[in-house]
């Protein structure tokens, strides 16, 4: 039939009053259990708080005045009643006697947050000025009073009288979270009964939750649910916040003495990640919240991929110090080496990007597919008409960073096995994603440029070039593109001076021309853009002096010094730093940083200097990437075979400029102040003198600043290092949970140092009493199970475990049922044990039984069930009196068959 | 429950986050004890629940009418942990309705001590009251983890039913068993195996009657008053079958007993020995008992209470009446109003000299919808409650 169930529908009713009793009546400490949980509640508070700074104030005065609230208050709740009244209106008297004392707490207040501030930030420096130090003790005193008035009131009534945890939270929270936030060191004990407090008070509320007042006995109904009164005396709420309290104290103190019986110390690891949290935080903002999350989510070690690429959206950079590159070099090298991973050409509203792939439908990267010659490949094959003789160096580049980041120096030679990206990359075909290995030509743009002359109209002649590996290429070109102006001669706009013979013997440098001839109308086509707007107009304005003068520059050297006279402006008239602020959302980057806030780092320098290149004619694009300079060639760098192992790191992750010299191809310009891209020491020197030794950094105070020694006089070299670091302090700990500058004392454990051996003592001991409690524990639930499971249960059910049983206690002796012939098994047990392990025929029986009840489904008696356990016991009975010790204690733990 | 393991988890993580911040041990300390907590709760809750039992306890098997009789939980709690407030659920129901009733009850246990809850239960109808809980949940001192114990628990009680006043009318019939020798302590009869009285002669008495021995020594003529015999073949059938399992299933088989009851009490008042024919479900039959007595009926109500289990299963009287055939001085069919032809079969088929059908209705209104159009067979409606109004003058 269906059930239902209807109140009272059946004639049955239940009288409104339930009766508990119990057996053994104790006595009924509830009260005295519930003054003892607030009454340490309100000292562990009280003692935490004074423990984590130090104040002046007159402690006995606010000793007596906590004692006496306690007594007081503790009176009238254990009264309650009309006593509660009282209460009451002590708060009314505690408002107005607050309210007459104002100043004297407001000056106690000013006291005591003038010694959290400087511990938090580590300072002497107070943050309530025009405070009378002869007035401190008092106020503080009075402070203390009032706060702790306040503190009793609340926590003893809603301990005892009226358990719950939102306003004593309320209270103490704040008392405890103002130390606990700056950093400042909490007494362990007092804090853990803090804790232990608050969850024995959530506890206690929420095992009364929702329970009447009123008498001290008997259960309330409401509907159909029947509960106890709050006050009735069998409850057992204060036993359980006691016994909370028991457990948190009882692994507070386990957990301190293994910590510094093992002398625990913090890990370097946690100690940066807590720094990386903590710069993450404070430098978070709603105004780019994107970015902002994803630095906090990267500081927990959830990395999201998210890239802003705006200009100026960071207030400072910092560095971690982390290797991000090895780069091994064959020879040694006096210049910057420039490692790039990204090209931008597009420059609009504070961003750089690509050019529109549109653009590259051009017929030129046909032929640079077709012919096996791109434009990265010009400076090393222009290199070498320059100078036949150019070194040529080995690079192996072993990338630590993500995977579809790929480097790749200037001057790059095609010894097969590379892959060109388009006009602005390249990279090694490896077969390991992050090695990339060149042979590249170096650079040397004063020596190139003073190289390179104005565009010669030179004219060749198909038929001459006896390099027969590029003649078709050659004729194809001069074809394709209409070259040839009578017969098979077509010109080529030559800006080195080359031998034509030697031209026509290597055909590769002519297609080269040719090539690069083409490929000069695309990049004066695509490289030339600024932006239209006023911002730079008044960059243009700004710079209109060397501006002007650039349409003058015809040679290559003219331009370069043009690059360099910006180069020059620009370490003038602006400072470098790595904490320059943000470029605010509605000013253009460049025109920010050049004009009105006039400091920046290498992005803000080589974007400028790429628009002002631009301005001036000469076509120029952004790139980033890594830097080695030629201080990294240095004899700790060495290697036995002469080759250099540098590890570059991530401060070494740089921007900066390149332009195109026309008839020679792409070149790094370094327009950051105090980097060069020119040689030092003994390389050749430019034509011209250089620019003039850049200043000096000015280190923004919050940043510690450590700076390589200087190079020549011509250039500087140096790369400046920072780390950003709260002052006072290198990379070590810092104190504090989110305020920069906090105190950064670094922590140091005075434990009981701890020698090795006894820690190998106890560890091997903890591990041996682990494995002993989990024998011991896992045989009491193997016999555990095994008794239920023949003694409970249906007959045929507990036969059948019988059965198993006496089988794996047979098979200690040896003796197995490999074939399904009970039977025949029993007649063998028979034969072997029966009338020593166990009675004669008994087994027999019991196999009978067990085979009936299996098969046949017919339930066995009682008696048949008893004699089964009893074959069983006597089975296992005998195998353990004849073991020896070790077989017992094998059978027994191990087993747990006995 | 699920919001305090997530508040935890929740404190776990602020607490990891925080040693993460915080550079002081206290910080690991706390994330330590944050963990253990939780851990230590849980298999001190799991120790308990090995270590507590509960079970019912009732004073009296039986228990009358409307009577309260106390109902005690026990609850032994033999391990050091008290459980600050268990939920326990208990359903009662009377086996005879399928109407279950339920409460909660938030108790608490102390530590290594046995606690009594002790609640009144009070039973409107005759029956069995089965009284069992469903859970008893105990939880850790911050309730984070549950375990269910005391599934199942039950106890019972039997509710006995009441006898009611009835008015009618005992007949003296012809069918007596005639080797009999039980007679009417109260009434004369006609059967001379058994002088019943000696009285003075009363003009009209038959001269048969005369003691002449006696009269002959008195100087008056005494007259023997044979005796009534009393072992009459008299029949009550119980059919215990519910034809319509709703509300008023309850209160109508409530009807029923205490109309049996009241029938057989007024038979035994009117020393007309009977039987009650019913069927067993405890022994799957159809029991015959004969009613000698007033402690038989009671022997016999209690037997039939007893009788019943949960389902309710039982075979109807055309399984009993159409295989056995009756001789009865006295025929009377006590059932709700049932379905099919057993009072056309009854009214056609039982030899009897006086045939009742008495049958329990849940109103007057119902009462008046039914016919008494059979020739041998009277249908006397008891209104559900209304034994005494509904029997009026039955003829027996």
């Amino acid at each position: 039939m269906k059930k239902k169930a209807i109140q009272n529908a059946n004639g049955i009713t239940i009288c409104d009053s339930i009766v508990m009793s119990v057996k053994k009546k104790r006595p009924n400490f509830r009260k005295l259990e519930s003054v003892l949980i607030a009454v340490i509640g309100f000292t562990s508070v009280i003692m935490s708080f004074l423990g984590m700074f130090e104040f002046e104030y007159d402690a006995g005065k606010v000793a007596i005045a906590a004692v006496l609230f306690s007594a007081f208050y503790i009176t009238l709740i254990l009264i309650a009643r009309k006593a509660l009244w009282i209460i009451l209106y002590s708060i009314g008297v505690f408002a107005f006697a607050a309210y007459k004392m104002i100043d004297k707490i407001t000056d106690g207040f000013k006291f005591v947050y003038n010694v959290i501030y400087k511990d938090s930030f580590n300072t002497e420096i107070n943050y309530y000025k025009y405070v009378k130090p002869s007035m401190e003790e008092e106020s503080v005193t009075v402070l203390f009073i009032f706060a702790i008035w306040l503190m009793a009131i609340v926590i003893y009534f809603f301990t005892i009288y009226r358990p719950n945890p939102i306003l004593p939270l309320l209270v103490t929270f704040p008392v405890i979270e103002i130390g606990l936030y700056n950093g400042i060191e909490i007494p362990i004990f007092w804090g853990i009964m803090v804790i232990a407090y608050w969850l024995a008070l959530l506890s206690m509320s929420t095992i009364d939750i929702g329970e009447y007042s009123g008498g001290t006995s008997g259960f309330v109904r409401k509907d159909n649910l029947f509960f106890p009164k709050r006050q009735m005396k069998l409850k057992v709420t204060e036993k359980c916040g006691m016994y909370i309290m028991a457990v948190i104290l009882a692994v507070a103190i386990l957990a301190v003495t293994i910590l510094n019986a093992f002398d625990y110390q913090r890990s370097d690891e946690i100690n940066k990640k807590r720094r990386d949290i903590s710069e993450a935080f404070n430098e978070f903002t709603l105004e780019d919240l994107a970015a902002s999350l994803s630095r906090i989510t990267s500081a927990f070690g959830f990395t999201i991929d998210y890239e802003n690429n705006k200009l100026g959206n960071k207030d400072h950079i910092t560095y971690d110090n982390t290797t991000d590159l090895v780069v091994t070099v064959d020879k040694k090298h006096n210049c910057a080496i420039y490692l790039k991973d990204d090209v931008n050409s597009i420059y609009d509203d504070n961003e750089w990007s690509q050019l529109d792939s549109d653009e590259y439908d051009s017929e030129v990267f046909d032929d640079f597919s077709n012919n096996g010659i791109f434009p990265q490949d010009f400076p090393s094959l222009f290199s070498r008409l320059i100078d036949p003789q150019v070194n040529e160096l080995s690079l192996l580049i072993d990338s630590k960073v993500k995977k579809s980041r790929k480097f790749c120096p200037y001057g790059t030679d095609n010894f097969g096995g590379l892959s060109y990206n388009r006009d602005k990359l390249v990279s090694s075909l490896d077969d390991k994603e992050r090695e990339f290995n060149y042979k590249f030509v170096p650079i040397n743009i004063d020596y190139v440029a003073a190289n390179l002359t104005p565009p010669a109209r030179t004219v060749f002649s198909s038929s001459a070039v006896s390099d027969h590996n590029w003649l078709t290429a050659i004729t194809d070109m001069c074809r394709k593109y209409s070259l040839y102006t009578y017969d098979d001669y077509f010109p080529v706009d030559l800006e080195i001076p080359v031998d034509q013979d030697s031209m026509y013997m290597n055909g590769q440098y002519l297609a080269a021309e040719l090539l690069e001839d083409r490929y000069n109308k695309f990049v004066y086509d695509n490289y030339l853009q600024v932006p239209d707007n006023k911002n730079m107009d008044e960059v243009r304005a700004a710079y209109s002096d060397i501006l002007d003068k650039a349409a003058q520059a015809k040679t290559a050297e003219d331009k370069v010094a043009v690059l360099d006279a910006i180069r020059k402006r620009m370490a003038d008239d602006c400072k470098y730093t790595l904490s320059p602020g943000k470029t605010p959302s509605n000013r253009d980057f460049i025109n920010y940083f050049l004009i009105e806030n006039k400091k920046g780092y290498c992005i803000h320098y080589a974007t400028s200097g790429v628009m002002l290149a631009r301005m001036a004619g000469i076509p120029a694009r952004y790139a980033t990437g890594y830097i080695v300079v030629a201080d990294d060639f240095s004899v700790e760098n060495m290697n036995p075979d002469g080759s250099y192992t540098i590890d570059v790191q991530d401060n070494r992750s740089h921007a900066w400029a390149e332009i195109y010299l026309d008839g020679y191809g792409w070149v790094p310009f370094e327009f950051t102040d105090g980097y060069t891209s020119r040689p030092v020491g003994n390389a050749p020197a430019p034509p011209e003198p250089g620019p003039d030794p850049p200043r000096p950094t000015e280190p923004d105070p919050s940043v510690v600043t450590t700076t390589s020694p200087q190079a020549l006089t011509t250039a500087r070299s140096a790369i400046t290092t920072t780390t950003a670091a709260p002052n006072g302090g290198n990379s070590a700990v810092n104190s504090g949970t989110g305020t920069p500058g906090a105190a950064s004392s670094t922590h140091k454990h005075s434990g009981f140092k701890m020698p090795v051996w006894l820690k190998t003592v106890i560890v091997t001991f903890v591990i041996a009493a682990a494995a002993v409690g989990f024998i011991l524990l896992r045989r009491k639930f193997i016999t555990n199970k095994r008794r239920d499971q023949f003694t409970r249960g249906a007959g045929s059910n507990r036969i059948g475990h019988m059965y198993l049983y006496a089988e794996k206690l047979l098979d200690t002796l040896q003796l197995k049922n490999d074939s399904s012939n009970y039977t025949g098994f029993a007649e063998n047990v028979e034969k072997h044990i029966g009338g020593s392990f166990i009675e004669k025929g008994s087994f027999e029986k019991f196999m009978e039984i067990a085979l009936r009840s299996g098969f046949s489904g017919v339930q066995p008696s009682q008696e048949e069930i008893e004699s089964c356990k009893k074959l069983v016991d006597q089975l296992s009975g005998s195998i353990y009196a004849r073991s020896g010790f070790f077989r017992r204690l094998w059978l027994k733990l191990i087993n747990a068959l006995v | 429950m699920f919001l305090t393991k997530l508040l935890f988890i929740v404190l776990i993580i602020i607490c990891a986050a925080f040693y993460v911040l915080y550079i002081w041990d206290f910080a690991l300390v706390l994330l330590i004890v944050m963990i253990a907590i939780p851990v230590i709760m849980f298999f001190s809750v799991f120790i308990t629940k090995k270590l507590i039992s509960a079970e019912f306890a009732l004073k009296n098997d039986t228990v009358a009418k409307n009577e309260p009789f106390p109902v005690q939980l026990c609850i032994n709690n033999r391990s050091i942990l008290p459980i600050g407030k268990a939920e326990v659920r208990i359903e009662y129901y009377n086996l005879f309705s399928n109407q279950i009733t339920s409460f909660d009850l938030f108790v608490p246990i102390q530590a290594r001590n046995s606690q009594r809850v002790t609640f009144q239960l009070n039973s409107r109808f005759c029956g069995i009251i089965n009284i069992r809980t469903v859970y008893i949940n105990i939880f850790d001192p911050l309730r984070i983890f549950r375990f269910r114990i005391g599934k199942g628990i039950s106890a019972q009680i039997s509710v006995m039913p009441e006898g009611h006043e009835i008015n009618g009318t005992v007949n003296y019939t012809d069918r007596v068993n005639e080797e009999s020798s039980m007679f009417s302590e109260n009434k004369p009869g006609d059967d001379p195996s058994e002088v019943f009285d000696l009285r003075e002669y009363i003009p009209g008495d038959k001269l048969n009657r005369i003691h002449w021995k006696l009269s002959s020594k008195k100087d008056d003529f005494i007259v023997k008053d044979y005796s009534l015999p009393i072992d009459v073949p008299s029949t009550i059938f119980l059919n215990l079958k519910c034809y319509e399992d709703s509300e008023y299933t309850l209160p109508v088989f409530d009807t029923l007993i205490e109309t049996l009851i009241s029938l057989s009490q007024f038979m035994l008042e009117n020393e007309r020995m009977h039987n009650v024919i019913y069927y067993s479900s405890k022994y799957k039959n159809f029991i015959e008992k004969t009613i000698n007595a007033p402690d038989e009926l009671a022997e016999l109500v209690k037997e039939i209470i007893d009788s019943f289990s949960d389902n309710l299963y039982c075979k109807g009287p055309e399984d009993y009446l159409y295989d056995n055939s009756l001789s009865l001085a006295s025929f009377i069919f006590l059932s709700s109003v049932p379905d099919g032809a057993v009072l056309p079969f009854i009214d056609e088929n039982i030899d009897a000299d006086i045939k009742n059908a008495v049958l329990v209705v849940r109103s007057v209104n119902e009462a008046a919808e039914l016919t008494d159009s059979f020739s041998n067979l009277n249908i006397i409606p008891v209104v559900i409650g209304r034994i005494t109004s509904s029997i009026k003058d039955i003829e027996l």
